[in-house]
Parts: C-alpha cells; sequence; structure tokens
C-alpha cells in the first residue's frame, strides 16, 4: 500500500525502493493514523480534555481545511493500547509541513522540529521522534501535537505513523533517502557533469553545445548542493534564492536540450538556447530577494509552459535528430513535466497532503538527457571525423586525378606542337629540295630542247632530294654520324657511276644534342652538294669524306682531287657555294672553301661541340 | 652453266614491269618465269612455276604487298622475296623483312645491271642502310651497356652482329665493314641474312606472344 503511493517513480526509484522495503524488519506493524481530533487554539498549552475537539482526516492540509487559519493548532490521537511499554515507540511524520509541529505524550513533550523559515513550507525532511521505554502507560495513551503554520503556505499535518522503532525507523529513513540523499546524489552528478562538459568545451571552444550544456548543469548542481548543505541552516534572500534554483533549475535546462534536438541551432535560433539559461539562472537571481512565496507558483506555472511548448516542438521537429537521442529527450521532458504537474496538484491540494513532491528528481532526469546529448554530440564528432577522412581520401584522389588529366593535356599539346613543328619542317625541306629541283627541271625542259640525259639527272636529284627528305622523317636526334652515313649511302651509286673512289673516315663521335632534324639536313646537304660538285664539275677521280673531332669543335672535310676552280674569282658553278654557306651559317656552324685551280677543292665544315650561346637560352 | 634463276615480278604499273621484265630477259643467267599486275594472278601462276626469285611490288591493287610477301614467305621458303622500294626508306624495308622478305631493290636505280642486284642479294641480301642497321640496332639490340643488362634479358643480337650494324651505321660499306672487322665480305653477309633472319622471326614470335596476351590463341 505505501508502495503504491510510489507509482510514478517507480521505473525510475524501484531499486531503492526495494532495497528500503528489503531493509524493514516487520517486529510489530506501525499504526497509520487517518483520523485525529483538531482544536483551534492560540495558546501553546495542551487544551483540555473537555474542549471542543472535532474529529479531522489525516492529512491536513490547513488551505483545505481551513482557509485563512494562521497560527497554532492542535491535534490530539488516542493511542490503541499496547503491552509492549518497555519498547522504545517513535512517531513519525512524512514532510516537516509547518513552521513548527511538536509532540506530547500523556501531557510530556516528546520531540519537536526546528522552527525553520516560512519559507520551507514544503520542506521534504520527514521527521520522527521517540518514546523512551516506560513513557507509554498501560491502556490508554494520548498524543497531542501542535502545529503552527498557514494556511496559505499549506501547512497543516500530514498523515501520522506510530509503533516499534525498528519498522519506524527503517520507514523514516527510506523517505529520508528519497526526500534528501537521492537528490543531493543528483545534485552531486549534475554538477559533476556540468563541469566536465565545461572542461570539454575549454579544450574545443568551437562547440558551443558543450558549453551551454555545461553551464546549465553547473548552474543547477551547484545552487542544489548548496542548497542541501547551507539550505537548512541559513536564512533569507541567500537560501531563498537556492531554494529556487532547486526547485525550478532542472526545467529551463531540460528546456534547452529539449529545443537542441528540435535543431533550433541550425535554424539560426541558437539565441533561444542562450535565452533559456539567462533566465534559468536570472529568474532565481532576481525572483529570490522580492517575494519567494508569491511568485514561486506563478515561476513554475511559466516553466511548465515552456516546457510543455519544448515538448511538442521535439515531437514535431525533432524528426532528423538521432532516435535514440530524441526518444531521451523527449521522455525527460515528458518526465519533468509529469512531476511538475504532479506538484502543482500537490501544492494546489488535488492529491495528499504527504506525498512526495517529485521535482526534486527532475535533476536526474535531465543529467539523463544532458548525458545523452553529450554522448551523441561525441558519436557525432567521431563520425564526422571519420567523414572528414573518407572525403579527405576522396579529395586527394580527385586532386591526383585533375593532375593526371592536366598532365596528360599538357603533353598531348607538347606532342601536337611537336608535330606541327614537323610538318612545317617537311613543307620547308619539299620546298627547299624536290621544288626547287623541279622548277629547275621545268625550266631547263621548258627553256631549251632538253636532252634526255639532261633530263635523267634532274629527275635523280629530285628523286634523291625526295629520298633525303623520307630519310628526314626518322628522327635523327643528333646523330651526326648516321646522317653522314646515310649520305654516302645515298651517293654510293652516283659516285661508282662517276667513276670516283670514296675515302671514308669517321671518326666515332658522341651524339651532338644541340643539332636538330632541320640541322642535320642542312650539313646533309651541304655534304651532298660538295659530292655532287665532285661528281659533276671537279672531274675528279677519287673524293674523301672525313669526320675530325677536336677539343671544341668538330670538322667535316670533303676533298677531291678534281681540277679545282679559282676560289677567289667565285666562277665555280652548281647549285651556289652561297647557299651551302648559308645552310653552315644556320647550323651554328662555318663552311670553309679552299680551291686553286688544278689542285682540288677542299670544303671544311666545322661546328660547334657545345651549342651556341644564343642558343643555350 | 649452272641452272638460270628463275624470277617472278608482281607489279601493278605496266611500264614499270615491262621494263623489269625487260632486263631480266636480257641476263642469260635469269630466266623469266611470270610476270603479273595483281596479287591475284599472281598466287595462282607461282604455284605451278616456283621461281627461285620472287620481285613484289609493296602498292597492289587487290592486295598489300606485305600481306602477298608474308603469304608467299609461308607457302614458298626456297624462294627469295625482293621488295621493289621508291626510297629504300627504313620504314617500308623493315616493314617487308618483317614479313619475310630477304631484301630490296630501289625503284630508281633499276636501269642499272637488274641480274647483277639479284645475284647480289641471293648471295647477301639487299644493302643494309645505315638507317635501316641504326634501326635494327635499337630494336633487336641492346642498347643498354653490357654492364647494366640484366639477366634473362635476351638481345636478339651477337657482340659480332652488333659490331657489324654499328659500322655499317655509320656509312662504311660491307667491305669496308669486313677489312676493319678483319673478316671476309662473305661473312659480314651471312651475319646480316642471319639479322633479317631473326627480325623475321622475332616479329612473328611478338605476334604470337601479343596474340596470346590478347586471348586469341
Amino acid at each position: 500500500m505505501k508502495r503504491a503511493r510510489f507509482w510514478p517513480l517507480a521505473v525510475l526509484l524501484a531499486a531503492v525502493a526495494l532495497a528500503a522495503g528489503a531493509q524493514a524488519p516487520d517486529i510489530t506493524q506501525p499504526i497509520v493514523f487517518e483520523r485525529a481530533e483538531f482544536l483551534e487554539s492560540r495558546s501553546s498549552r495542551i487544551p483540555p480534555e473537555d474542549a471542543p475537539w472535532k474529529p479531522v482526516r489525516l492529512p491536513d492540509n490547513w488551505h483545505e481545511s481551513r482557509p485563512g487559519y494562521s497560527g497554532i493548532g492542535w491535534y490530539r490521537i488516542e493511542l490503541p493500547p499496547t503491552t509492549a511499554t518497555r519498547r522504545v515507540h517513535l512517531v513519525h511524520v512524512s514532510r516537516d509541513s509547518a513552521d513548527l509541529i511538536r509532540f506530547f505524550l500523556n501531557g510530556h513533550i516528546v520531540g519537536s522540529t526546528q522552527r525553520p523559515d516560512p519559507s520551507l513550507r514544503l520542506y521534504q525532511q520527514p521527521y520522527a521522534t521517540g518514546m523512551m521505554g516506560g513513557t507509554l502507560r498501560e491502556g490508554k495513551n494520548t498524543l497531542h501535537i501542535l502545529v503552527e503554520g498557514h494556511s496559505n503556505l499549506r501547512h497543516g499535518l500530514p498523515r501520522v505513523w506510530f509503533g516499534d522503532s525498528v519498522p519506524i525507523r527503517a520507514m523514516w529513513l527510506e523517505r529520508y533517502r528519497l526526500h534528501v540523499l537521492l537528490p543531493m546524489g543528483c545534485a552531486f552528478a549534475v554538477l559533476a557533469m556540468g563541469l566536465i562538459a565545461l572542461a570539454f568545451w575549454s579544450r574545443n571552444r568551437r562547440d558551443p553545445q558543450f558549453l551551454w550544456t555545461g553551464l546549465a548543469a553547473t548552474l543547477i548542481g551547484a545552487p542544489a548542493l548548496l542548497h542541501f548543505f547551507i539550505g537548512p541552516g541559513a536564512s533569507g534572500v541567500g537560501r531563498d534564492v537556492l531554494q529556487l534554483f532547486y526547485a525550478y533549475g532542472a526545467a529551463p535546462a531540460l528546456a534547452m536540450s529539449g529545443l537542441h534536438v528540435a535543431r533550433v541551432e541550425r535554424r539560426g535560433q541558437a539565441w533561444l538556447l542562450w535565452g533559456l539559461l539567462a533566465v534559468g539562472c536570472a529568474a532565481p537571481l532576481l525572483l529570490g530577494p522580492l517575494a519567494f512565496v508569491r511568485v514561486s507558483s506563478a515561476l513554475g506555472a511559466v516553466f511548465l509552459l515552456i516546457l510543455v511548448g519544448v515538448f511538442t516542438l521535439v515531437l514535431l521537429r525533432g524528426g532528423q535528430h538521432t532516435g535514440w537521442i530524441r526518444g531521451i529527450v523527449a521522455a525527460s521532458l515528458a518526465a519533468v513535466i509529469a512531476f511538475a504537474v504532479h506538484d502543482l496538484a500537490l501544492w494546489m491540494g488535488w492529491i495528499g497532503f504527504d506525498r512526495i513532491a517529485l521535482s526534486a528528481f527532475s535533476a536526474p532526469v535531465l543529467a539523463l538527457a544532458l548525458g545523452a546529448l553529450v554522448i551523441s554530440r561525441h558519436l557525432e564528432a567521431v563520425g564526422s571525423l571519420a567523414n572528414a577522412n573518407v572525403t579527405l581520401e576522396q579529395r586527394v584522389a580527385d586532386r591526383t586525378a585533375e593532375i593526371e588529366r592536366t598532365h596528360k593535356q599538357l603533353r598531348g599539346l607538347e606532342q601536337e606542337r611537336a608535330r606541327v613543328a614537323e610538318r612545317q619542317r617537311i613543307m620547308a625541306d619539299i620546298h627547299d629540295g624536290l621544288g626547287a629541283s623541279l622548277v629547275s627541271l621545268l625550266s631547263v625542259v621548258q627553256t631549251r630542247r632538253a636532252e634526255p640525259a639532261e633530263v635523267e639527272h634532274r629527275v635523280h636529284e629530285a628523286l634523291q632530294e625526295l629520298r633525303l627528305a623520307v630519310d628526314s622523317q626518322d628522327t635523327l636526334e643528333g646523330d651526326l654520324l648516321t646522317a653522314l652515313a646515310t649520305i654516302r649511302f645515298r651517293m654510293r651509286d652516283a659516285l661508282e657511276a662517276a667513276g670516283i673512289a670514296l675515302e671514308w673516315d669517321i671518326t666515332d663521335i658522341p651524339r651532338l644534342d644541340h643539332l636538330s632534324s632541320r640541322n642535320l639536313l642542312g650539313i646533309q646537304r651541304i655534304v651532298l652538294e660538295a659530292l655532287t660538285n665532285a661528281i659533276r664539275h671537279a672531274q675528279a677521280s677519287s673524293v674523301s669524306v672525313s669526320l675530325v673531332a677536336a677539343a671544341d669543335h668538330i670538322a667535316v672535310l670533303i676533298s677531291d682531287n678534281g681540277r679545282g676552280f679559282d676560289a677567289a674569282a667565285q666562277v665555280h658553278v652548281g647549285r651556289g657555294l652561297s647557299g651551302m654557306r648559308r645552310r653552315a651559317t644556320e647550323t651554328g656552324g662555318t663552311l670553309r672553301i679552299e680551291s686553286a685551280a688544278g689542285r682540288g677543292t677542299r670544303v671544311t665544315l666545322t661546328l660547334p661541340l657545345q651549342p651556341p650561346a644564343s642558343n643555350r637560352g | 652453266m649452272p641452272l638460270p634463276i628463275k624470277v617472278s615480278i608482281v607489279e601493278d604499273d605496266a611500264d614499270t614491269r615491262a621494263r623489269i621484265a625487260q632486263s631480266v630477259r636480257a641476263d642469260r643467267e635469269l630466266q623469266l618465269v611470270g610476270e603479273y599486275g595483281v596479287a591475284g594472278e599472281a598466287l595462282t601462276g607461282l604455284a605451278r612455276q616456283s621461281p627461285d626469285v620472287l620481285l613484289v611490288d609493296l602498292g597492289l591493287p587487290d592486295m598489300p604487298g606485305l600481306d602477298l610477301i608474308r603469304v608467299c614467305a609461308k607457302l614458298y621458303p626456297d624462294c627469295e622475296i625482293l621488295v621493289f622500294t621508291a626510297f629504300g626508306d627504313e620504314a617500308h624495308v623493315l616493314a617487308a623483312l618483317e614479313a619475310g622478305a630477304g631484301g630490296y631493290l630501289l625503284k630508281g636505280n633499276l636501269s642499272h645491271d637488274i641480274g647483277f642486284d639479284i645475284r647480289d642479294i641471293k648471295a647477301g641480301g639487299s644493302p643494309v642502310s645505315p638507317l635501316i642497321a641504326r634501326h635494327l640496332l635499337a630494336r633487336m639490340g641492346n642498347a643498354k651497356p653490357a654492364a647494366s643488362q640484366k639477366e634473362g634479358e635476351c638481345a636478339l643480337l651477337t657482340p659480332r652482329e652488333t659490331e657489324i650494324l654499328n659500322t655499317i651505321s655509320r656509312g662504311y660499306t660491307y667491305a669496308e665493314t669486313a677489312k676493319l672487322m678483319g673478316v671476309s665480305a662473305t661473312t659480314v653477309h651471312t651475319h646480316l641474312k642471319r639479322v633479317y633472319r631473326k627480325l623475321s622471326v622475332s616479329s612473328k614470335t611478338e605476334a604470337i606472344f601479343e596474340a596470346s596476351r590478347m586471348g586469341l590463341l
């Protein structure tokens, strides 16, 4: 029956209740008095037996039974006869529900509560006082109870328990745990959580969630704890403020949690959170010094409305939040709302006067909600870190691909440019070589009666030019040796046909990287021209081609033993020494032609081993 | 007197074909057994005549000259296949050699004694130009010095062959090469013929390897 009264707490406090229940040894069944006799009196002396006592029901809430009453009232209870007079007996009330409650047994005072401040009208501490063995008489015993209080403060007398000290003390202890120790422990927990959250925030200041969570928890936990330690002894404004924090602090903090779950921050409404925090702190601080008693219920009603609103928000807008977080916060809100409604009912006298006030348990509920949020924040942070890693890897891969793409593009451009340059070179070669030969052939055919031998010679020349152009498709890349060898190979038949012996003396030289394909073609043309001249004009019987390497240059020498010419007089015919000179200059080399009548001709092409300074860039 | 060398010609240009045929007929050591304008005729004709030397032009109307060379090289391994080329450039020549040709003739130089050329080629393969020698070195030899050469990396060319090609690429004739190396001209020819064959075989091996890699075999 007793346990049935705590049904709203059953889930949360089952363990505590079970532990308390298990401790109660059933020696003598305690008696609960739900009826008594009441006498209005201004005297603090026990009224006489024959005064006009009127029967009342317990608990007797003066706010209901005698509105407007203020002062002293007397209760009289006839204890049932007992034989166990030698045992210690206790009388117990579940709440210290008046300014003063004083117990008399058979006219002798046996115990009294302290006289606290009127503001502690719902002071949760249970009270029990003992009667020494032998104090009870055999037969009739009368208990008188003096209650001093105010009806508007919901003062009165709870039900009175009487019985053997062992079960009654167990009863008192259980009540004490629930009303004092548990809320105290919860205040500790909330304070600790707040400090942890603040420590987190101090390490990572970019995350305001830890700041407001920490501030809210600390501002609730610290005053609540202070309330337990200095509350009963303190007086005045300070305790009022503490009391307000204790009674209503959890509501705004929990509302903040709810707003967070409803994603106000993501909607740019973070000010709501800070506003609530400010209200939660400012209200007790400002209202405490005014008149706690009068504003208290109004403040409770305001917070109750806020909580209901936030609860609705969570249900409507919390959809995007992780399911279990939303569930925990919503359940916490529901629990605190239920507690507040329960206490409002208690306060208004709608339900039993000596029920436990549940608002004190808002703190553990709050702790649960805040803890859930902190854990969810942590999980979110871990998740986003993993996400960030994945994103980073993805970005690196993307960037690498992009670089490769760019590189490929650049390479493509480079190749395209090389192709264009190559095409231009081929066109120039064909224009200078084959084109010139064909034009010359055409003019020969047009201007005079062409002799077959002359035409054949010109066609051979054109074909030779074409072969040279075809050969130069093969990128020789500075391979001067192969370039010279190709000329020899091409000219071999012509030399043989002319009956000219060729002496070939080529030194091995390294690759000359500064000589482009165009340069090599120019050199080939110079050698070709020199050999052609030897065949066609010099009437030589032998030609020598040699390559000489010196420290800083190489020289290609083409000499014949023909009839020579007067170099100074420039009477030489052929396709032109000036062309040979121009090509030599283009190649970066110099050309020297030595000849004298009857003493052969010697052509010397000198090329630097290193690229000329102007070309080095 | 030895038996005349039997020669067949596949050339789509009638004038050129006639001129070549005339040169062949003029030579007493050569016997013209067939002249064809398209590859199809040639393939039917060759089956009957089995010539010793087949002269092929690369630009035929009905079939790529290289394909004809490939078919003939397979069908008549004893027949020497020579290719006509206008320039003797390394791209055409190497392709022909890979297909199985034994040498090439420069079209522009055909006014000379074709019998001499044919005999010369039959004896030792057609002349390797410096550019071709350079390509053969790049393709079949190992450009790297022997010290850095990995074990198992097969160089197709022997040191001797490499040396010969190197010398030729610097413009020396076969005779000069032989003299520089202290061997006979015939030895140089033999070496070069072997290089030609290796090229043909290696290209086949490469083809088989490629085909098996692509899952065709």
